[in-house]
């Protein structure tokens, strides 16, 4: 066994270069895995721990997204619940500029007379809390000391921060000391008086939300908990929402799950890969050293146990592999993690870069999923070892070629159909997709021999015509078709990939751009400026005001951003941002439209129909909805029913949004206010001395700071936070070009290895070193572009299920059209060969100095 | 005087110093808690006799720090069981300034309530707080003044007049899971102004003082629940009413407060407080009610309050005197006040033992007894 263990150790030394190349696969994959999940999840804990450092104690938290509720509910819920256990909270975010990357802060509200129960550190229990002047003194904050640490604030010193657009000069008046799980939650917030957040927000009768401590034993006199939830519904409004904590929390992980499970898969499809290379090496490493394999069986050694040995070199390249490819994980995912947060703010919800939190579990679940798939990828050649057979080895030349490594074409069926079936039924169900995606790539690389003689043959057209080398070339791969099908199958694995996701941003990239060009019809739009989860703040009136009546502007697209809950076909209830549209004629022309009448669309928007309702395609996909079904806005008696008049494309939010009139909106008495608006100028003005003009006149309207951005402005900004949301997946593709091109060379490069005595035999007959060399890199050249060719359709399939399948699967959208971006194709069929290239070169120096007569004797 | 929970409070965080943390973070005072609440100087300071009227004196005086109003009772049910019941709503102010602001929650003062019962034959106490910010209905003092009728809330509790009248007769309520207090006060011996003409000078400083007067014999009925029990009861109760901005001197650790009804018609107040040595600070004060409502000074020189034993608070965290033996010159006094329930011990904020006593002893010789309610505060261990 040691004899065996020191021979595979020599065999990986004496090849160093296909060793490290292996390991650098593995870790590559390994690291891959462990960064994505690093940076996800310590962004997914950051903001989860924010969302429950502010719920504190609560066991209920009620909630009527941005309307809120008015603030004298507080003394009324107080006094019907039993006097305790309430408590008002407001939520907003603050950007402090100025204070580099931390600009973005929470703000909470809380009273802290209220919290006793519920927040305890911030009431007058908790001690050394200024709660007297917290309360009383306008615009002050406290905040942890590591916080005021980072913007270097003390007690006593101003902050100048804005609250949706309004500059306010906060004072601190000192650190808070919570318990550290609620610290750490609170990293990157301001906690003032509710009054002060009222004031902040401008909405100086409201409060966003109220925390419950519900406990039966303390309601009073009879009061069971559906009873109390029936006293917050009739004194709150029948439409708020009442979210038990913990069960109804909407956690940042849910938010985000499409974009985790499609991240991850992309991953899991790079260590995929990286199983490939491990593969091609084990089998070499028996195959070059299946000779001595069948001198110990000869000598007595049981064949299992040359499989051990074998597998036992996979495991401990595996665990060296995944160690380093855990270290590089933890760099990377630093590395990651302000994209990742950068992504999320964009998308989901505004916060902090956090520090990054390294989980043991997660590190140990990629590494030991490296070390798991280089086994498994190793069993093959294992298998092959501990079958060899003493009399046939000895009986054959050393070195010689193995059996065969093909199988029959049909062998991809069963897959194939797999992945039909589970395509065909995928519904709303993003794993089954992922699923049907890995089954067809297995059919694929099960089809592979029979198309490979297919591409090798169109590719030998021109070669056979080059002369008797050329023709040596084409026909000597052809031959060695059937043991290359496995590596050029890895290789046309890792390159269709890329060219997958290339095909999907391309697409959807495309598909963004137009469509922006169509809900931005207007010439400048203003609104506040803010994240993803402000954009329901309203502009001042004086300013929407002084906005409609600038001169130079002709009409105006009025937008009342606001949340509520929606109800589709299947009954169950989603919040959504539901737009009181008042809008022009140019936008009705322009927004577009994927089903329904657009003229009666276009009349219910513009108050001239029966009311209706316009939902956009993600809302459609999730509720099932389609034009002519009804949809309920809101919950209970403020509930009203509309019919769906019209679905739009719509990229912005994943959750769907829905569009009703604004007058509508407002007799359903929902309470918001103009969230945006979309302005068009008279012709032939020139738009930055009016964009100038309107910036002025914002600012003498209202101290309340706006953005006024031009239409170009805006495409290009959504373009850039559509590019920064890609910058991942790019990387990834990166990576996946990277293990490709590692797997290509090393596995090219080994197979030239294995064919010692053929090139022995060109040298008698009289070849020069030269040609030798010409002869061996045209091999693997071929054998490059052979997969490149089979790489590009398969690529294409892979960037139509990324674009039309998973993509509509995980956030609800399709797309314009999918374009096959030829840079990309390129870019892979020059990887491939290039990478093939280069592996031919080191085995044509080592062919051209071999000597002819001990090659032949070798053979 | 009840300047006790607010001030004691502030002189607490001084006087534990050598406690254990623990004992002094459950000391925390309400005062001490708010955390700087603006100098004793920018609020007004009771420095001279006040010129009372009433009914608008029933009312809140914003201008100073600190203001409560006391109620304190025993009851007896019509099938003769007996009960105490503390009410009381304090305002502090958390700020010398007018908040003028926008926010609809916005708050200058704040305002908290503590409420007990205790069920001396089921041997039982139960008690509870409430606490909010001065704002919107939340909690708020209205009225007293000429017309308006009187109320304090404080969240789910209140105490206001009741129709009609401007102050008594005086509704109660407050209610938690285990009791509930539902009183109406009615007018009885007319008031008695406490101190000299009302300002009640608790140390030497000029300013240490309080506007303090009591109303000490007025009968009550309604209903208490206990455990879910409903008793309708009737008996006497005492209402103090009492503002200020600062009292307590640095020495001052404690005190032992009396109010005592006796069944002669006649009633007693005596306040001991108490200095850092255990001795009795000779600006301890008190009262004698006579049966026709003249009251009359006590002073220390002729009064003096000794405890008797010991009572150790089940988590050994305070221990309080286990009775009083109470003696008087002038007017002769010998009376032993011992708690109808040992147990009387409150855990609000700040912890402090009250509650329903009953009096034995001797006035002038003639034997005589009563009921009363006794405060115990600065016992923490």
């Amino acid at each position: 066994m040691r004899l065996l263990l020191v021979q595979g150790l020599r065999h990986h030394r004496q090849k160093p270069l296909q060793t490290l190349l292996t390991l650098l696969g593995i870790a590559a994959g390994v690291a891959l895995l462990c960064a994505m999940r690093l940076s996800q999840s310590t962004a997914e804990r950051a903001f989860d721990r924010a969302v429950e450092a502010v719920a504190g104690a609560a066991t209920h938290t009620v909630k009527n997204g941005p309307e809120g509720m008015p603030s004298s509910a507080y003394a009324v819920l107080r006094r019907r619940l039993g006097g305790r256990g309430v408590a008002p909270s407001m939520h907003a975010i603050a950007r402090a500029p100025g204070r580099g990357e931390d600009a973005v802060l929470r703000v909470l509200g809380i009273d802290p007379f209220g919290d006793v129960e519920l927040r305890p550190w911030t009431g007058p229990r908790a001690g050394g809390v200024p709660v007297g002047r917290l309360v009383t003194e306008p615009d002050t904050f406290l905040a942890t000391q590591p916080l005021l640490t980072r913007l270097g604030v003390g007690a006593g010193d101003a902050l100048a921060i804005t609250v949706a657009g309004r500059p306010i000069t906060a004072r601190c008046l000192g650190a808070l000391a919570p318990p550290p799980n609620v610290a750490a939650g609170l990293a990157d917030t301001l906690v003032v008086d509710v009054a002060t957040a009222q004031e902040w927000t401008a909405r100086l009768g409201r409060v966003d939300r109220f925390d419950l401590q519900l406990v039966e034993e303390r309601l009073p006199g009879g009061m069971d908990l559906a009873a109390a939830e029936e006293v917050v519904r009739e004194v709150c409004g029948r439409g708020v929402r009442i979210e038990r904590s913990g069960a109804g929390q909407r956690g940042l992980a849910q938010l985000t799950r499409g974009f985790r499970i499609n991240v991850t898969a992309l991953s899991l499809l790079s260590l995929l890969v990286g199983a490939f290379l491990v593969h091609e090496t084990m089998r070499l490493s028996v195959v070059a050293r299946r000779g001595s394999f069948g001198v110990l069986r000869a000598l007595g050694a049981p064949g299992r146990r040359l499989g051990l040995v074998v597998t036992l070199e996979a495991l401990v390249l595996g665990l060296l592999g995944s160690v380093i490819g855990a270290a590089l994980g933890v760099a990377a995912a630093d590395l990651l993690l302000e994209p990742i947060v950068r992504t999320l703010n964009d998308h989901y919800a505004t916060f902090a870069l956090p520090t990054l939190e390294v989980d043991p579990m997660e590190l140990l679940l990629a590494a030991g999923g490296g070390v798991l798939v280089t086994v498994i990828a190793a069993l093959g050649p294992a298998v092959t070892a501990s079958r060899v057979s003493p009399r046939e080895v000895l009986l054959t030349a050393p070195g010689a070629a193995p059996g065969s490594q093909s199988w029959p074409w049909w062998w991809a069926l069963p897959p194939a159909a797999a992945a039909s079936a589970l395509l065909a039924t995928v519904g709303t169900r993003l794993i089954q997709g992922y699923l049907g995606m890995l089954c067809l790539l297995i059919a694929a690389v099960l089809w592979m021999p029979s198309l490979m003689t297919g591409a090798l043959r169109l590719l030998s057209v021109p070669l056979l015509r080059l002369g008797p080398f050329a023709r040596y070339v084409a026909r000597s791969t052809a031959a060695a078709r059937e043991h290359l099908a496995l590596p050029v199958a890895a290789m046309v694995l890792a390159v269709a990939t890329t060219i997958g996701m290339a095909v999907l941003v391309t697409s959807f990239r495309g598909s963004v751009d137009g469509w922006l060009g169509q809900v931005l019809p207007a010439d400048v739009y203003v609104s506040v400026p803010g994240g993803i989860d402000e954009r329901s703040q309203v502009l001042s009136p004086a300013l929407v005001a002084a906005m409609h009546a600038a001169p130079g502007v002709a009409a105006c697209t009025d937008y009342h951003r606001t949340v509520l809950p929606v109800r589709g076909g299947d009954g169950a209830r989603r919040d959504v941002e539901v737009v009181g549209m008042a809008a022009t004629d140019l936008w009705l022309g322009s927004w577009p439209v994927l089903a329904g009448d657009r003229e009666r669309a276009r009349a219910t928007l513009a108050g001239d129909g029966p009311p209706g309702v316009w939902v956009s395609e993600p809302l459609a996909f999730r509720a099932g909805l389609s034009v002519g079904d009804d949809v309920t806005i809101g919950v209970d008696e403020a509930a009203a029913t509309l019919p769906v008049v019209a679905v739009y494309r719509d990229y912005s939010s994943e959750r769907g949004e829905a569009l009703v009139p604004r007058d509508w909106l407002y007799a359903a008495g929902v309470r918001t206010g103009v969230t945006a608006l979309g302005l068009e100028l008279s012709p032939g003005q020139d738009l930055d001395a009016a964009m100038a003009a309107l910036r002025a006149r914002a600012a003498a309207a209202d101290e309340q700071s706006v953005m006024v951005r031009s239409t170009r402005d805006l495409k290009q900004t959504s373009l850039e936070i559509f590019d920064r949301t890609f910058a991942i997946t790019g990387v990834m593709r990166l990576l996946c070009l990277a293990v490709a091109f590692f797997g290509i060379y090393s596995a090219f490069s080994a197979l030239q290895f294995e064919r010692g005595a053929e090139v022995g035999l060109l040298r008698c007959l009289g070849a020069t070193p030269g040609r030798v060399g010409v002869v061996v890199i045209g091999q693997t050249a071929l054998l490059g572009a052979c997969a490149a060719l089979l790489a590009m359709p398969l690529g294409v399939v892979v960037g139509q299920l990324l674009a039309h399948v998973i993509n509509k699967v995980s956030f609800g959208w399709s797309l314009v059209s999918v374009e096959v971006p030829l840079s990309a194709l390129a870019e892979a069929s020059v990887l491939a060969v290039v990478a093939s290239l280069l592996a031919g070169l080191w085995p044509a120096a080592r062919f051209a100095k071999m000597r002819p007569a001990a090659a032949l004797r070798d053979s | 005087m009840r300047s006790r929970i607010c001030l004691l409070g502030l002189l607490s965080l001084g006087a534990c110093e050598d406690a254990s943390p623990e004992a002094r973070s459950s000391s925390l005072t309400v005062a001490a808690a708010m955390g700087d609440t603006g100098d004793d100087a920018a609020y007004q300071r009771a420095t001279a006799p006040p010129t009372l009227s009433f009914p608008d004196d029933h009312g809140s005086h914003a201008s100073f720090r600190t203001e409560w109003w006391y109620v304190t009772a025993n009851l007896d049910s019509d099938a003769g069981r007996r009960f105490g019941v503390q009410l009381v709503f304090f305002r502090q102010a958390l700020s010398p300034d007018a908040v003028d602001r926008d926010g609809s929650l916005a708050a200058r003062d704040l305002v908290f309530a503590h409420a007990a019962v205790t069920d001396v034959d089921g041997e039982r106490f139960h008690h509870a707080e409430r606490m909010t910010r001065a704002a919107d209905e939340l909690g708020f003092v209205a009225g007293g003044s000429a017309g308006v009728p009187f109320e304090v809330r404080c969240v789910d509790w209140s105490a206001r007049a009741s129709n009609g009248a401007v102050f008594l007769p005086l509704e109660l309520r407050a209610s938690d899971p285990g009791f509930a207090i539902e009183l109406t006060v009615e007018d009885g011996k007319p008031l008695v102004l406490q101190g000299d003409r009302g300002l009640s000078q608790k140390s030497a400083a000029a300013g240490n003082a309080s506007i303090y007067y009591s109303m000490t014999r007025l009968p009550i009925r309604g209903a208490v629940v206990v455990d879910g029990e409903r008793h309708e009861v009737a008996g006497l109760g005492w209402i103090d009413r009492e503002w200020s901005t600062s009292a307590l001197g640095p020495d001052q650790v404690g005190w032992d407060w009396f109010s005592l009804q006796l069944d002669d018609d006649t009633e007693v107040m005596w306040y001991r407080l108490r200095l850092r040595d255990g001795s009795s600070d000779p600006w301890s004060r008190g009262c004698f009610v006579a049966s026709n409502g003249d009251s009359q000074r006590l002073l220390p020189a002729n009064v003096k309050a000794s405890p008797i034993g010991e009572w150790v608070a089940p988590d050994g965290g305070a221990a309080y005197p286990a009775r009083w033996r109470l003696r008087c010159s002038d007017p002769a006094l010998d009376l032993e006040v011992t708690p109808l329930l040992a147990a009387q011990e409150l855990h609000t904020l700040v912890r402090y033992w009250e509650g329903a006593v009953g009096v034995q002893g001797t006035r002038g010789g003639r034997p005589v007894s009563g009921r009363g309610y006794l405060e115990m505060t600065g016992y923490l261990r």
